[in-house]
């Protein structure tokens, strides 16, 4: 969630350039001011907005679908069943197999520095996938 | 004449294949036919007699890693790359879903990728991705004794979001080849070609915690499904991976804690490193004396510990029919000095220095299991993998001096 002040943080620093000083000047201004010590964090993490890639925010969409189909399937297959039959078993076994690779999708994406396509996207930066979305910090 | 090359050799039997990408120190004296690069259906097949020298480097050693928690990807793959230095990653520019890790010393592949159904095959046949029907042992065994021998291979990549198997990606043979998955150990072949083995061995409560906390947060997840999933999964579990754990040589069992009566969170865990005797360039972990029974609870006059506190056992074992010695470690961590105390009584831990285990726990404290056995053990493990890979290079340098003196 960006503040007012972030904001306007930005706004200044986007101001042309013409010579280095205006833009210079804002800078020097803004880091002369003391802020308090929560605040410039938050500078620090909007300077660096982690970048998303559509792919990825694509199959994280898609997983979380199928997660909730794979586990309507699963109960719907084993209703009414006493033993755990060849269908049933199967239909669970997807149900874990999405699970896992949801929750692997969302360490990739908490713990890494970089988007989990960053390896794909720079080497190819027009595929579709590679498009950017911001999420909102 | 060429001898003199010949210090950082493997051994002259085997016939290595050329490959412009490796580094090599070649002296040929006396050449077969080369095999072709990257051919995964025809193993070495060149005749003994061959004298192509190469970079032991070329001839990778090789783990096999049994873990039901997805490939790659779980925290002991990311300890162990990290003891060898360096960060794993996915193979640059390739497929984006590929389950592969690539690092400098360090290879991880997926054993999905040798599924030979996919998901909508397995729902076809009725069997699920632990059934070794779903798996086609041969390309393993063809594709991981093709590395240790050196060559590259083209594996397939079993794509876990869309449940298709797509097409193959390339993989060098690295220092270490790392295979992860349900199945490493299941083939015969296979295991013959593990230089190294471990089975990871989570009791069915603490499975339980673990999936409650990764899976709760999902939509369309609740604790029944969580429960129906584990248990719909046990009769294919407990009859095809299972079994594994006799092959194993480094089994680490994660049980509930015996430290809290009635603990049913999973937080507290007590965690058992079961090492088998007598494995070649391995020597088992001790406590205070080797092959005696000891259990000891570092918490007293000397270090404080808070609740739960810590206890650990030590002792020698029978498993499966296997002599074995079982550490065992029961509570958690809180401090870094309980770590270094617990550490600087512990023997053969295969370390460079002194700390050296608190500082790879340390490095990753954000990591699942670093205030307990399991980042203690996987970490020990890590470095024993180290010296293993170590003792077999060193192995390797020594044995064509050898030849060369007879």
């Amino acid at each position: 969630m960006a503040s007012p002040y972030l904001t306007s943080l930005f706004s200044a620093a986007a101001l042309p350039a013409g010579g280095a000083g205006p833009g210079a000047r804002i800078l020097s201004a803004l880091a002369s001011v003391r802020v308090c010590p929560h605040q410039q964090r938050r500078r620090m993490v909007a300077a660096s907005v982690k970048r998303r890639y559509k792919g990825t925010a694509r199959k994280e969409a898609a997983l979380s679908e199928l997660i909730e189909r794979k586990v309507a399937e699963a109960t719907e297959a084993c209703a009414g069943e006493e033993a755990w039959e060849d269908g049933c078993r199967v239909a669970w076994d997807e149900v874990e197999e999405v699970s896992k690779a949801k929750a692997d999708l969302r360490r990739r994406i908490a713990e890494g520095a970089d988007d989990p396509l960053e390896p794909f996207c720079s080497d190819n930066p027009l595929a579709d996938d590679c498009a950017v979305v911001y999420d909102d910090l | 004449m060429a001898i003199s090359s010949l210090h950082a050799t493997t051994s002259l039997h085997s016939p290595c294949t050329t490959n412009t990408s490796f580094r090599q120190n070649q002296v040929i004296l006396f050449t077969t036919r080369s095999s072709r690069r990257g051919s995964t259906r025809h193993g070495g097949g060149g005749a003994r007699t061959c004298f192509q020298v190469s970079c032991s480097a070329d001839k990778p050693v090789v783990i096999g890693l049994a873990a039901d928690s997805g490939c790659g990807k779980s925290t002991f793959m990311r300890r162990l790359t990290s003891v060898f230095g360096g960060a794993a990653e996915p193979p640059k520019g390739g497929n984006p879903d590929s389950n592969t890790l690539i690092s400098d010393t360090t290879t991880v592949i997926c054993l999905d990728d040798y599924h030979s159904l996919d998901r909508t095959g397995r729902k076809e046949k009725g069997v699920t991705a632990l059934d070794p029907r779903a798996n086609d042992f041969d390309l393993m065994y063809e594709q991981v004794k093709a590395i240790k021998e050196g060559k590259a291979i083209e594996k397939p990549i079993y794509n876990h979001v869309t449940g298709l198997l797509d097409p193959p990606e390339l993989i060098q043979p690295p220092k270490i080849f790392v295979i992860e998955g349900l199945h490493p150990m299941f083939d015969e072949r296979v295991r013959d070609l593990l230089d190294f083995s471990i089975y990871l061995d989570i009791s069915d409560e603490v499975k339980f915690a673990w999936k409650i906390q990764r899976d709760m947060a999902e939509r369309g997840h609740s604790l029944e499904s969580i429960k129906a999933s584990i248990e719909a999964r046990k009769p294919d579990f407990d009859a095809f991976i299972d079994p594994q754990k006799q092959y194993a040589d480094a089994v680490i069992e994660v049980l509930p804690t015996q430290l809290i009566p009635d603990d049913n969170e999973g937080k507290v865990l007590r965690v058992k490193l079961i090492m088998k005797e007598g494995v070649k360039n391995f020597n088992p972990v001790y406590l205070f004396d080797e092959g005696s029974s000891i259990t000891w609870v570092p918490c007293g006059r000397k270090l404080t510990c808070s609740y739960p506190g810590i206890k650990f056992a030590y002792g020698p074992d029978s498993y499966f029919g296997n002599e074995v010695s079982v550490l065992e470690m029961d509570g958690q961590f809180d401090r870094l000095d309980e770590l270094i105390y617990v550490e600087s009584h512990l023997s053969n831990l295969s370390t460079k220095f002194y700390g050296e285990v608190t500082q790879q726990m340390l490095k990753h404290a954000d990591f699942p299991g670093s205030n307990n056995g399991t980042g203690l053990f996987q970490t020990i493990v890590g470095l024993k993998i180290r010296d293993l890979y170590e003792q077999i290079i060193a192995e390797r340098a020594g044995a064509p001096a050898e030849a060369a003196k007879v």
